[in-house]
């Protein structure tokens, strides 16, 4: 294997420096996380859409290397493997969350991410992971993407009203085209029964 | 493109030091460092970080123009 070299004193008296190359990483690896923190809250502190979007990238960027530096450290062997929890306390969790989780179903109900699907229903394959991504309903034309980024315009374009099969939160008596329910409206602020903008 | 807010603006300082200071740090453990998998990460990021603290100086110079 490839030896570490001593780095010395500019005199090159052997002397052992103080920070080992997995040292050095250990700082950068935290230098990593600290500006990871920073950027996310300049994410949060931005005004401007164009400021935002930038540091948000730059913050996955970030979050990327830092990844990338603790494979290379594991790799190395720099990193001692971390305790695993025990199954114990992980069927613990599970059990005392189970609960809670078909209690909020209830509470969110059709606005909820089960809602769109017919209700809460428990897992039925232990081990498969549950949808963690936002359904698209049956009933909606043109989903929109899920990380829609209309903040960023100043003002949104003239939104396509589809006719829909009547939501449930709609008074009775629309005539003609009535908009669909858009559960990513909020997003815009365009206010939902008459598509005017609200500020 | 909207002025710069002064907070906008001390967030970008913050992140260029940042940015800054890691590229420094990538290239002085790439001139101690010896394991050829860390050399190879080190000369990469180092290259990541000068691009990402343009990207950050381009912010600037897009409002300056803006600014009152």
């Amino acid at each position: 294997m490839h030896t570490h070299q001593m780095t010395g004193s500019a005199g090159g008296q052997g002397l052992q420096a103080a920070l080992r190359e997995q040292d050095v990483f250990t700082v950068i690896l935290n230098l990593l996380k600290n500006t990871a923190r920073e950027y996310a809250t300049a994410v949060t502190e931005a005004s401007c859409p164009n400021v935002r979007q930038t540091m948000q990238n730059l913050l996955n960027e970030t979050l990327s290397e830092q990844a990338d530096c603790y494979q290379v450290m594991n790799r190395q062997g720099w990193y001692p493997p971390a305790p695993q929890a025990n199954r114990q306390d992980v069927q613990q969790s599970v059990q005392k969350h189970r609960q809670a989780l078909a209690q909020l179903a209830q509470i969110a109900g059709q606005g909820g991410f089960y809602g769109e699907m017919g209700g809460y229903q428990p897992m039925q394959q232990p081990g498969q992971p549950y949808p963690t991504q936002q359904p698209q309903p049956s009933w909606r034309a043109e989903g929109l993407p899920l990380q829609a980024q209309q903040w960023q315009q100043s003002a949104p374009q003239g939104r396509q009203w589809n006719a829909g099969s009547g939501a449930q939160w709609e008074t009775g008596g629309h005539a003609g085209q009535v908009p669909a329910y858009d559960p990513e409206a909020w997003r815009y602020g365009v206010h939902q029964h008459s598509g005017e903008i609200r500020q | 493109m909207q002025p710069l807010t002064t907070k906008e603006l001390n967030y970008i300082n913050d992140m260029l030091g940042a940015e800054d200071l890691l590229l420094r740090s990538a290239a002085n453990a790439a001139r101690q460092g010896a394991q050829p998998d860390a050399q190879q990460f080190l000369q990469h990021v180092q290259g990541e970080h000068q691009r990402r603290f343009t990207e950050l100086t381009h912010l600037l110079e897009q409002h300056g123009a803006v600014a009152h």
